[in-house]
């Protein structure tokens, strides 16, 4: 399984990273900015992107919006994250095609649960 | 920050006798002012008007100017109209001293200085210690005074109208 | 790896990322004091601290730091009301913002337990209630797939700008994979100068090729579609967004626009883009321009310095080899000072486009068939005054269209073609531009100018009124000599404007006129107002600095040289006697005693020449010219100051104003100036 994880923080990419490793060892690919994710995109098939809402250059909504009309990443499934709490933002994120919504922090539980219900995994 | 500038930040807070003036706030809008000196009488600008404080440095009079407009100076290459505070307010014309300074106002897209004897400290009114100018005081509309506020401690705080005062 | 858990083990992780956004939000902050002091605060700014706390919230959370977060949790509130627009950013959410940093810093540094819950910062920043701007009832074509991937704080930026009366745009670019992020970067950068990139969406289109890259750019500012496109890469698009607002259903078209009228076809302001080239504000070249000046400065000290040093015994050859360094210095500061010069340059071309569109309208409205040609449209003017020419060649065409070319029926019968024409043409010389506006019309009418005149109480009833009367007339004040007033010309402003607006750039008009064969109107302006070389005087203990190309010569003061005549004093010079004053009367300046100056300067006011005595003179300088500001506008005789050095100020004077300006001497009269042979 291949993810990659979109976030400007290093701690929190390492957090979702370690977490992901562990659970599925799964492969990860980290992006410090939406710019950075569009450069490694069309390189690799990912099974799953976590993507961070405020991030420098382009935010979060906006690289989901690119990956959901793009005929080859709109099955990728997005998770994003963010610490915002506001509904407003969670309602546009999924409205914009996100698959789910985590609110930091969370517990590496959460994540794997949320992951777990999207992803096929193997073995 | 140059030797020659001085942050507002940099001057002694107010003194007041409100130690607590966090929970006042809430409560009590407050206005941040500069007092400072002129002719021995105390006034005030809302801080918010204020760009910078410049020590007194040798100025350019203006030939056939009116008497209100001390000189120009350049500062980090603009140049500032400085209005003579005392002559603007009706008080004797001014001495320059070592305390002398140029207050330095937003006046629409460009600044404008504003020269006083002795710039005091940053301090907090209510706003409902805001008075209007006392009625006797007949011409304080066009001199540029806003009202007065009396914090019962020191002398009377003069406080003043940013534009009115500029308007020469 | 990381886990919440692993706080204990992974803290020096945390401390180090945390110093690094820490380090990151105090640059943001102090560039945010910088901007409000300079009057202009960038949303950009306060979103990226906003960006840097929120980061810091998620941090701290990941790793359990609860005091920090609750700090961190705050103060994003607090930030995202400042973005939002709740509440301003002044003095005191400044105040609250630096303190907020530092405890923040101070936490990180000694470990987040051995501190208290930081609840007097927590009170302080602690906002009310959220107040929402009342929904806004214009609405716009944005796309729909556009709004929706919008944040709520880009929302926010989009109805600001709106209300701020800013234009809407989308810009599409698609780039290369390999460098977008940097290209984009900087394309947005230029576009924030002017403006503010609310939005930028990756966008897929059909076709795009794996190495490329395609996205959109909401983009709002106040300039039009022309100025934009040239920041732009060249297969760049661009889409205006309509704004409607339900209240304002009619939308008045300015004259201006109306006339311009177009269609794409008609639009001969396009100019390809030159992709060699790249787009700089004015101010950045400004502030270029005031550093040189202020180096040039430093370079007139240093020569000061060796001068005093090859005086003494023991450092002279120091300060030969000072000197020797600073002329070397001088020379390399010159050619700077030319290079930016020349970057402010632009060719008169630039408003060829939109005269030639005035003229192509104006011909058919008012059924005359007319050409316009150009010659020498590549000289380059200061950007400045090319921006402020505008307006009075529009004015200047109009008239031409109007009054000066006939109809093609009155043309035959005069013997002409058909076909009026109209001849712009601009040529260098030294360091003025000299643009000429010809038509080969009917001529200057005497008659109407002095029944005009007459009417006008200008003229006396029987007065003669020949060709130079006339040309001095058309130029005054209240003077119009349309019969009635035209649909397309003559708005009631007569050429007393476009000399003003003109003598306000530094420049001169003359008009020519040949009774049936045509009319042009000479303007001269000097390149650029931005530098000057002035000669440097001084006169009453006060410096001032003349435009060396309105100085004609300089002698000494000689006292047999002066006399009076009608008790007038005049100077008399190789056989011509020229009006005299001296300068600190002609500023109204006290004589407290009635030295007499040690130098003359003779002065080229108009047609004429001044002379004026000084008390020294101090010598030429390239002079970076400032405006006096607001409350000094309209002094007589001072067009600006300049920087002397050490923040002293000299006054740059005005020599038209001055000579206009009535003296003690010559009574309540203006000193007339002498005309030249």
């Amino acid at each position: 399984m291949k993810i990659l994880v979109v976030d400007d923080s290093r701690s929190t990419r390492a957090f979702i990273g370690g977490t992901v490793e562990k659970a599925f060892g799964a492969e990860v690919t980290e992006s410090s900015t939406g710019f950075e994710a569009l450069r490694v995109l069309p390189g690799q098939v990912f099974d799953a992107i976590i993507a961070d809402i405020n991030m420098p250059d382009i935010n979060g909504f906006e690289l989901l919006r690119y990956l959901k009309t793009h005929p080859v990443y709109s099955a990728i499934p997005v998770i994003i994250i963010s610490t915002q709490m506001a509904q407003e933002d969670r309602d546009r994120g999924l409205a914009a095609g996100a698959a789910a919504y985590l609110t930091k922090p969370f517990q590496p539980e959460e994540l794997e649960t949320v992951l777990r219900s999207l992803v096929t995994v193997e073995g | 920050m140059s030797r020659e500038t001085m942050n507002i930040s940099d001057l002694p807070p107010s003194q007041g006798r409100d130690p607590d003036n966090v929970t006042r706030r809430a409560t009590i809008p407050v206005l941040q002012v500069l007092a400072f000196r002129l002719a021995g009488e105390r006034y005030a600008l809302d801080i918010q008007e204020i760009i910078e404080i410049l020590k007194y440095r040798p100025m350019t009079p203006i030939p056939q100017a009116s008497d209100l407009i001390h000189g120009i100076v350049s500062v980090r290459g603009r140049i500032i109209t400085v209005v003579d505070g005392r002559i603007r307010l009706g008080l004797e014309a001014a001495e320059i001293g070592p305390a002398s300074r140029i207050i330095v106002l937003r006046h629409g897209e460009e600044p404008v200085g504003l020269l006083v004897d002795e710039v005091l400290k940053v301090e907090k009114l209510p706003v409902d210690s805001i008075a209007p100018p006392p009625s006797t005081l007949v011409d304080a509309a066009a001199r540029g005074i806003a009202g007065v506020c009396d914090t019962r401690q020191e002398s009377i705080l003069i406080l003043l109208d940013r534009e009115a005062v500029l308007n020469v | 790896m990381t886990g919440p858990g692993d706080t204990k083990a992974d803290g020096g992780e945390f401390v180090s990322e945390a110093e690094d956004l820490l380090e990151e939000l105090g640059r943001e902050l102090q560039g945010l004091e910088k901007e409000r002091r300079q009057g202009r605060v960038r949303p950009q700014g306060i979103n990226a601290a906003f960006r840097h706390v929120h980061s810091l919230k998620g941090l701290s959370g990941l790793f359990g730091h609860e005091h920090l977060g609750q700090l961190a949790h705050i103060l994003e509130d607090f930030l995202d009301g400042l973005r939002m627009g709740r509440h301003p950013l002044d003095e005191s959410a400044l105040d609250v913002l630096f303190e907020s940093h530092e405890r923040m810093e101070s936490m990180v540094a000694s470990g987040d337990e051995a501190q208290a819950a930081p609840l007097d910062l927590i009170n302080r920043l602690a906002v009310g209630e959220e107040k929402k701007a009342p929904p806004d009832g214009r609405r716009t074509s944005l796309p729909e797939d556009i709004l929706r991937s919008l944040t709520r704080y880009e929302e926010h930026r989009l109805h600001a700008s709106i209300r701020a009366g800013h234009e809407l745009w989308l810009v599409s670019v698609t780039l290369p994979l390999k460098s977008f992020d940097e290209d984009l970067r900087r394309l947005a950068s230029e576009l924030n100068e002017c403006g503010e990139v609310i939005s930028t969406l990756p966008c897929y289109e059909a076709g795009d090729a794996e190495a490329r890259l395609s996205f959109r750019l909401l983009y709002a500012c106040g300039f039009d579609a022309g100025d934009i496109k040239e920041f732009l890469p060249e297969d760049a698009s661009l889409e205006a967004i309509a704004i409607h607002d339900p209240q304002d259903e009619v939308t008045s078209v300015s004259d201006e626009e109306s006339l311009a009228g177009s269609g794409p076809e008609d639009d001969v302001f396009a100019e390809p883009l030159d992709r060699a080239s790249v787009r700089v504000p004015l101010e950045r070249l400004d502030r270029i321009m005031d550093v040189v000046g202020e180096l040039l400065l430093f370079r007139h000290r240093m020569d000061g310095v060796s001068r005093e040093l090859m005086e003494g015994e023991e450092t002279r050859s120091l300060g030969h080899e000072l000197h020797r360094a600073s002329g070397e210095l001088d020379k390399k500061l010159q050619d700077l000072q030319r290079s930016v010069i020349g970057a402010r340059m632009v060719p008169v071309s630039r408003i060829v486009g939109r005269l030639a569109r005035l003229v192509r309208k104006m011909a058919r409205t008012s059924g005359k068939d007319i050409l316009l040609e150009t010659e020498g449209s590549g000289t380059e003017l200061d950007k400045m005054m090319i921006d402020h020419l505008q307006s009075p060649l529009i004015h200047l065409v109009r008239n031409a269209i109007h009054h000066g070319i006939e109809s093609p029926l009155e043309r035959k019968q005069a013997g002409k073609a058909p076909t009026g024409r109209l001849l712009l043409k601009a040529v260098q010389r030294g360091n003025e531009v000299v643009l000429s506006l010809s038509d080969d019309g009917r001529g200057l009418d005497l008659e109407a100018v002095r029944q005009t005149a007459v009417a006008r109480g200008m003229l006396e009833e029987n007065a003669e009124c020949d060709l130079e009367v006339a040309r001095q007339l058309v130029f005054q004040p209240g003077f119009s000599s349309v019969k009635e007033v035209g649909d397309v010309s003559g708005r009631g402003v007569g050429l007393d404007v476009v000399k003003s607006e003109l003598q306000n750039l530094g420049g001169e008009v003359h008009l020519f006129s040949e009774p049936g064969a045509g009319t042009t109107v000479e303007i001269s302006l000097p390149i650029t107002l931005a530098i000057m070389p002035c000669m440097v005087v001084r006169s009453g203990g006060l410096d001032f600095a003349i435009p060396v190309s309105g100085i004609s010569e300089t002698l000494r003061y000689l006292q047999e040289r002066v006399e009076t005549v009608a008790q007038r004093p005049v100077l008399r010079l190789r056989g011509e006697t020229l009006p005299y004053a001296d300068l600190r009367e002609l500023l109204h300046m006290p004589m407290v005693n009635h030295d007499e100056p040690g130098f003359v300067v003779v002065a080229r006011v108009g047609a004429g020449r001044l002379a004026m005595g000084v008390d020294e003179l101090l010598g030429q300088h390239e002079v970076v010219i400032k405006p006096v500001g607001s409350l000094l506008d309209g002094l007589p005789g001072i067009s600006g100051a300049t920087e002397m050095g050490g923040g002293r100020a000299a006054l740059v004077l005005d020599l038209p104003s001055l000579a206009a300006a009535p003296t003690s001497l010559s009574g309540s009269t203006a000193l007339e100036t002498e005309a030249s042979p």
